[in-house]
């Protein structure tokens, strides 16, 4: 297991009063299941029975662990990354071709400036992402099929917008286990209800574990949390005692039972709640952060506070060995009055993001986490509503940083307008197969059996895009 | 990887059969509609592929495509060979040969400007220029009528690279169902009846011995969770553990039978293979007020014993089917329920794709619940393994498609919305529904007025059509968005609560007008529409020979044969779904799969005995139960033992009974008997009729799961379900679930320490048990009986103690009084809320009691904690 995930591990078993620690030795029980856990985390990673034990890759990773920000909404990629000097030159001339003949190109009103050594342009927008140029590989030839935002969030997330099928944290989940069994696997923190719901964290025929811990984030600054992880009304200790009473029912049980498995399962998910209430709150609770980090994240400037903890929160779980992360900030559907609105989205998450990657880098993780940016579309170089832009599933950018893929590349472009990507054409099927071959799992290989057939994240489609790689 | 390279292979073999193949359906195409077509070259029938059809659909189908009905423009089809050869009302569309003579060449070119097609659109010369070489060519137009297969080979000739027909014919689930002779053993003492001597037979054969007797209290424990779905009750132990005599069981065995619980039970099982839920799932969660009635329906054919072929029946045609009485006319309709609570995309744009959708979701259902097949794989192509090409597909889609699904969603008026089965005439003593709460009735009532009064504003500072500002307009729409389903709920209420006759509607389907044969679409695509295919059975599975479907949707048709005693899937599917849920594993583990490529019965004779006696039972459910658990083999101890645990570590032999987890409805039922809150009467009705809106509103769900029915009753979105039943691996209900999992998750730790429902339940135990006039040890005792079936054990006792003193101690250092406070204001808040929104508050826990002091209130929370340590111990959810 990594070395870096220590920050936390270290502060699970250890906080136990003496009392407790006392009464652990004096009746037997508390110890013996703690000891029973201790022993079982470390021997169970290679059981075959738990979906959740580590699991060898099919090849050696780039990534061991994901951090997907998702832009839900369809953020412009025009305004942002895919500078379109004609657009701007054409601003105001109507289109003579096509589905939208007549609309007006609008370029972009956002100044773009090129970045870092390879000199990639980022728009005034996205200053801080345009910092981290050189580590990051521009994906502008992106397309896929609906343009539609639940279609295309369910296809980005699960890689069919027809069917219920598992989505990628989930399949990356299933394919390599999970390396903190005192933390859900997969965790999305803040996702949208709507554009998709459940659907975009489920495990559709995946095992049920495999599925993602959503976490509520809401704009207040109380602390978040999940489903039952509060005592609602019983102390650590008094929760203990109860804890130990049970642990006794079901260590006689283990000893009656003719399914020792079961059982076993049961008394080491009680220890792993007990502690994951500990755990998961101090990952959760971002009030502590020190004054470089929360500087570093925008954690005290309002437009930013939110997606800034999104971000340490996923900073966070990456360090505790969560193997796939998503974020996401919504809002991103700017149909009207695009020059106000998207200037609040960009700044909610362009310090955080690269904070994010700052904070990454430092500490040695950029290298092992994949970090992929990205909404389900971009949108129309035609204005609508005077100041606003389209859906556009034809083309857009996304990009991606980090574990294995190359820095300051561009790959791909739309046409000179940014309406439709003519080179180096991504597919959301496409990204699905290049993010689990960085993860070092071949997505042809990766199956499941169901319903009478074998299943992949790509279906019958995708190609690692294999220019990208380092 | 393997499976591409055995599709490729597959795919290969296919496309060399194909030449052969294809003059041998020209042949039959031309005698059958006597079409004097020549031979077209491979050359022609490239060029029309690759060319002219995919302008034809492009530029012409939207009008021209006989797919749309009544949208035909100018009466001209160029769907297909006949379409343009006859015309429309102008006359043929193309003389083969006659580029200059052909109408459809004059509409492209537009030389006529009111003549011109598409409209207002003209074509690239380019493209002009492809029609014109085309007409040239002669018109070779390959788009001919697939007939049925004949003669010996009975191949299908649309290339998918599917199976050749003929495969599986010899495989094992698609033979008659034969009577079984029951196999000799050696030692017969243990023989039970049939059942135990295909167990013993092969046990003797590997040389083991089936397990003892499970005690008799582990035995009513086992019969109760499995006929009725919670635990017996300290009475019903003790009658039965002292009860010597021999009819004792069997008595048992009746009485759980004849109990409501087990319709209760049984029913739900059947939920899962329905996926029953009461929303349409996908991108936006559309209500389905009225979905209870088929659940309930469900309920009470499994108490009632409906024979299982008119259970099939009635699901897929009740509305075909003749009643004697209004009554069952009722029943027949709710019974088509089935068929509209699938998932579904109302925000789908286009009918045509929608209705394809909803017509692969029911054939995906029927053929995976009823006959253990993957029919929905051969939608985009042939399926891959079974003998089941695209064209039987598209035959059973036809079916499908000749019906109207009836799923409602109005009160949705951005999306996708159908009328509903009317049983207004149902007669007063037919439940309609559960009252809605006063409260929310009125504040639903005041969000009408309110929408209603901004709307009439906003229409009064409109000025007509186009001349509204765009503000406006948007505003109205929003708000007639928000209206419709308020006024929706509104509709089915009175203002006192109680539904009125509006409410007597249902979910189901009923015959189109115009029933008509499907296209095959290649690839599944709607914009790429082949050959219509005659409607109708299709031999699958070896089944029969295929029937086609002259009049009517052939709902009632395929109804007959899904249900017929001669199809040896049916009941081979169903008795091997009972033995699932009676010994934790079916004899085929992959029970919607009997295809090829599902796992081989481990016991195929018995799973034959099985289903030949469920048909000759008239297809009685109740009395194979009756037979399965009466065997040895049920009764046996689910103890282990090192010889068994060597041999066949998995008891894929049975040679004891496999522990099982309970599902989540079991667990909280079993808590509700435990702390003697259960409501056991039946729920007529739903809150998700209360439901106003597009989306879930999540209190009202929420609020739902304070209610104290059986958990089968509980409200059942998609997007939304009780958080306890979800924990315990619920069913996605988008998905035909057999099998449910089996985890034990951190999740369900947190739920069982943590949740507010699983306190409330313990506290509510504890203030029964400190109610009683007996002593602490003696409530001890209670607790663990009406939990865990028996007493505690010496050791447990000391533990208790243990417990109770040290637990008691840490109270007593103050900390519990400020999460008393915490609990109270917690408890008053939720209170508020609810008010707040209209929903009846749910009762204050009776921790918070006002009367108590505040030394009662600390012994009953240490009592609640004990109570509730048994509900979240491992026994207490697993079954030995």
């Amino acid at each position: 297991m990594a070395p870096r995930k220590t920050e936390f591990c270290s502060n699970q078993i250890t906080p136990m009063s003496r009392r407790e620690m006392l009464k652990g030795v004096s009746c037997g029980f508390g110890m013996l299941a703690f000891a029973g856990i201790a022993q079982s985390v470390c021997a169970r990673q290679a059981a075959p029975a738990s979906a959740l034990a580590v699991k060898d890759p099919h090849f050696a990773p780039r990534a061991k662990r994901v951090i997907f920000l998702c832009m839900s909404g369809g953020p412009s990629h025009l305004d942002m990354f895919d500078y379109k000097p004609k657009l701007v030159a054409d601003d105001g001339k109507a289109l003579s071709t096509g589905r939208r003949r007549g609309a007006k190109l609008m370029g972009s009103p956002f100044k773009f400036s090129p970045r870092g050594e390879s000199g990639m342009y980022f728009s005034e927008l996205v200053p801080n992402i345009g910092s981290h140029a050189d580590q990051i590989t521009m994906l502008k030839g992106m397309h896929t099929d609906i343009p539609a935002h639940a279609q295309a969030q369910i296809q980005m997330h699960t890689g069919s917008f027809q069917f219920v099928r598992p989505s990628m944290g989930a399949w990356t989940l299933y394919g390599l286990g999970s390396e903190n069994e005192n933390l859900p696997g997969f965790v999305t923190i803040g996702p949208d209800r709507g554009n998709g719901g459940a659907q975009k964290y489920g495990s559709a025929f995946l095992p049920a574990v495999t599925q993602g811990t959503p976490i509520a984030i809401t704009n207040s600054s109380r602390p978040v949390t999940i489903e039952n992880l509060q005592r609602t009304r019983l102390s650590r200790m008094g929760q203990r005692e109860q804890i130990d009473l049970i642990q006794k029912l079901n260590q006689d049980a283990l000893r009656r039972s003719g399914d020792p498995d079961g059982i076993d399962g049961v008394i080491q998910s009680y220890e792993l709640a007990f502690r994951m209430q500990d755990t998961l709150p101090e990952v959760l609770e971002t009030g502590n952060a020190d004054a470089q980090t929360r500087a570093l994240y925008g954690l005290d400037d309002e437009p930013t506070a939110r997606f800034g903890r999104q971000c340490l929160m996923a900073r966070r779980m990456a360090e505790s060995g969560v193997r796939f992360i998503e974020v996401t900030a919504s809002g991103w559907d700017h149909h009207r009055n695009l020059r106000e609105s998207l200037v609040n989205s960009c700044t909610a998450i362009d310090k955080p993001i690269a904070g994010l990657l700052t904070d990454l880098a430092q500490r040695g993780m950029l290298e092992d986490t994949l970090v992929l940016y990205g909404g389900e579309f971009g949108r129309t170089p035609d204005a609508q509503n005077g100041d606003g832009r389209d859906h556009n599933a034809k083309g857009f950018t996304m990009w991606m940083a980090g574990g294995g893929v190359k820095g300051g590349l561009e790959y791909g472009a739309t046409d000179e307008y940014g309406a439709e990507a003519v080179d180096g054409r991504v597919h959301i099927h496409d990204w699905h197969a290049t993010i689990l071959h960085l993860m070092g799992l071949d997505h042809e290989q990766l199956t499941y059996n169901h319903a009478g057939r074998d299943f992949r994240l790509t279906d019958v489609h995708g190609n690692v895009v294999r220019d990208i790689l380092t | 990887m393997s499976i591409h390279s055995q599709a490729n292979h597959a795919c290969t073999i296919r496309f060399v059969g194909l030449s052969v193949l294809f003059a041998v359906v020209l042949g039959i195409a031309n005698s059958v509609y006597g079409q004097s077509q020549v031979e077209l070259s491979s050359k022609d029938v490239q060029f029309f592929e690759s060319k002219v059809r995919p302008l034809l659909i492009k530029h012409c189908y939207g009008c021209h495509s006989s797919d749309e009905g009544n949208r035909i423009r100018g009466g001209l089809v160029l769907d297909s060979l006949e379409g343009w050869k006859v015309g429309g009302i102008s006359g043929p569309a193309v003389i083969p040969g006659d580029v200059e003579g052909s109408l459809l060449i004059e509409a492209i070119r537009g030389d006529d400007p009111d003549f011109l097609m598409p409209p207002n659109k003209r074509l690239d010369a380019s493209d002009v220029a492809i029609f014109e070489e085309w007409i040239r060519r002669g018109a070779p137009d390959p788009r001919i009528l697939v007939p049925q297969p004949s003669g010996e080979n009975g191949s299908h000739i649309i290339p998918g690279g599917g199976v050749p027909k003929e495969a599986g014919a010899d495989h094992w689930s698609f033979q008659p169902i034969a009577a079984q002779s029951v196999p000799e053993v050696e030692d017969d003492r243990w023989v039970n009846g049939a059942i135990d001597s295909f167990i013993l037979s092969r046990l003797e054969a590997e040389g083991l011995k089936p397990s003892g007797s499970a005690t008799k209290a582990a035995l009513i424990r086992r019969l109760s969770f499995d006929l009725r779905g919670y635990q017996p009750t300290p009475d019903e132990i003790h009658e039965f553990v002292t009860d010597r005599s021999p009819e004792a069981y069997p008595t048992l065995v009746d009485r759980f039978l004849a109990s409501a619980a087990y319709g209760e039970r049984w029913g739900r099982h059947w939920l899962d293979v329905a996926r029953f839920a009461e929303s349409s799932g996908k991108e936006q969660d559309v209500p389905y007020p009225h979905a209870w009635r088929y659940r309930n329906w469900v309920i009470d054919a499994f108490n009632q014993d409906l024979p299982y072929d008119d259970f099939i029946r009635m699901q897929i045609a009740g509305d075909l089917l003749k009643g004697r009485t209004r009554g069952e006319v009722n029943q027949n309709l709710v019974a088509t329920g089935y068929l509209a609570i699938g998932p579904k995309s109302h925000r789908e744009r286009q009918r045509k794709q929608f209705e394809l959708d909803v017509a692969d979701e029911q054939m995906d259902a029927i053929t995976q619940g009823m006959l253990g097949l993957t029919v929905a794989c051969a939608r985009c192509h042939d399926h891959k393994y079974d003998p089941i090409s695209q064209q039987d597909y598209y035959q059973l889609a036809g079916v499908l498609l000749s019906s109207d699904t009836l799923f409602g969603g109005s009160g949705n008026i951005r999306g996708m919305q159908s009328d509903l089965l009317n049983l207004s005439n149902m007669d007063d003593s037919m439940p309609h529904g559960i009252d809605i709460p006063v409260g929310l009735y009125q504040r639903l009532d005041k969000q009408r007025s309110k929408l209603a009064k901004e709307i009439a504003q906003l229409e009064s500072q409109s000025e007509g059509r186009g001349n509204t500002p765009g503000d406006i307009r948007q505003k109205l729409r929003t708000n007639r968005i928000r209206l419709a389903p308020v006024e929706d709920v509104l509709a089915r209420f009175n203002p006192d609560g109680t539904p009125n006759p509006a409410n007597k509607v249902a979910m189901g389907i009923r015959d189109d007008a115009t029933p008509a044969d499907a296209r095959l679409l290649v690839r599944g695509e709607l914009d790429n529409p082949a050959d219509v295919v005659p409607r109708g059975i299709p031999p699958i599975a070896h089944l029969e020979e295929p029937i086609l479907i002259r009049e009517g949707s052939g709902r009632r048709e395929f109804a007959e044969w899904v249900a017929s005693v001669d199809n040896p899937l049916t009941a081979r599917v169903m008795a091997n779904r009972i033995w699932l849920h009676l010994f934790g594993r079916g004899i085929v583990t992959t029970t919607e799969n009997f295809g090829l490529e599902g796992s081989p019965p481990t016991h195929p004779e018995l799973l034959d005995h099985l289903s030949r006696q469920f048909i000759d039972q008239e297809w009685s459910v109740k009395k194979l139960i009756r037979e399965i658990v009466l065997s040895s083999a049920y009764r046996m101890s689910s103890d282990d033992n090192p010889r068994g645990v060597n041999a066949d570590p998995e008891n894929t032999l049975y040679w004891r009974m496999t522990p099982s987890r309970l599902e989540g409805e079991a667990i909280r039922d079993a808590i509700l008997v435990a702390s003697g809150e259960l409501d056991s009467e039946t729920q007529h009705g739903s809150p998700v009729s209360w439901l106003a809106g597009r989306t879930v509103d999540p209190s009202v769900v929420d609020s739902a799961l304070y209610s104290t029915k059986r958990s089968v009753y509980l409200p059942q979105m998609r997007s939304a379900s009780a958080v306890i039943l979800q924990t315990f691996d619920g069913p996605e209900p988008s998905f035909v679930t057999g099998d449910r999992d089996e985890t034990n998750v951190p999740s369900q730790a947190l739920l069982m320490l943590n949740s507010e429902w699983v306190t409330r339940q313990s506290d509510q135990m504890a203030a029964m048990l400190l109610s009683l006039d007996v002593n602490d040890r003696k409530r001890q005792e209670i607790a663990f009986l009406r939990t865990l079936g028996r007493k505690p054990s010496s050791s447990e006792k000391i533990a208790i103690r243990r417990f109770f003193t040290d637990f008691g101690s840490l109270l007593s250092e103050g900390q519990a009084t400020e999460s008393l406070q915490k609990l109270t204001l917690k408890d008053r808040n939720r209170r508020r809320i609810a008010q707040r929104r209209g929903l009846d508050p749910m009762p204050p826990s009776v921790l918070v009691h006002p009367d108590l002091t505040q030394q009662e209130r600390l012994k009953l929370l240490a009592w609640s904690s004990f109570c509730q340590s048994l509900f979240a111990s491992a026994e207490f959810r697993y079954l030995n």
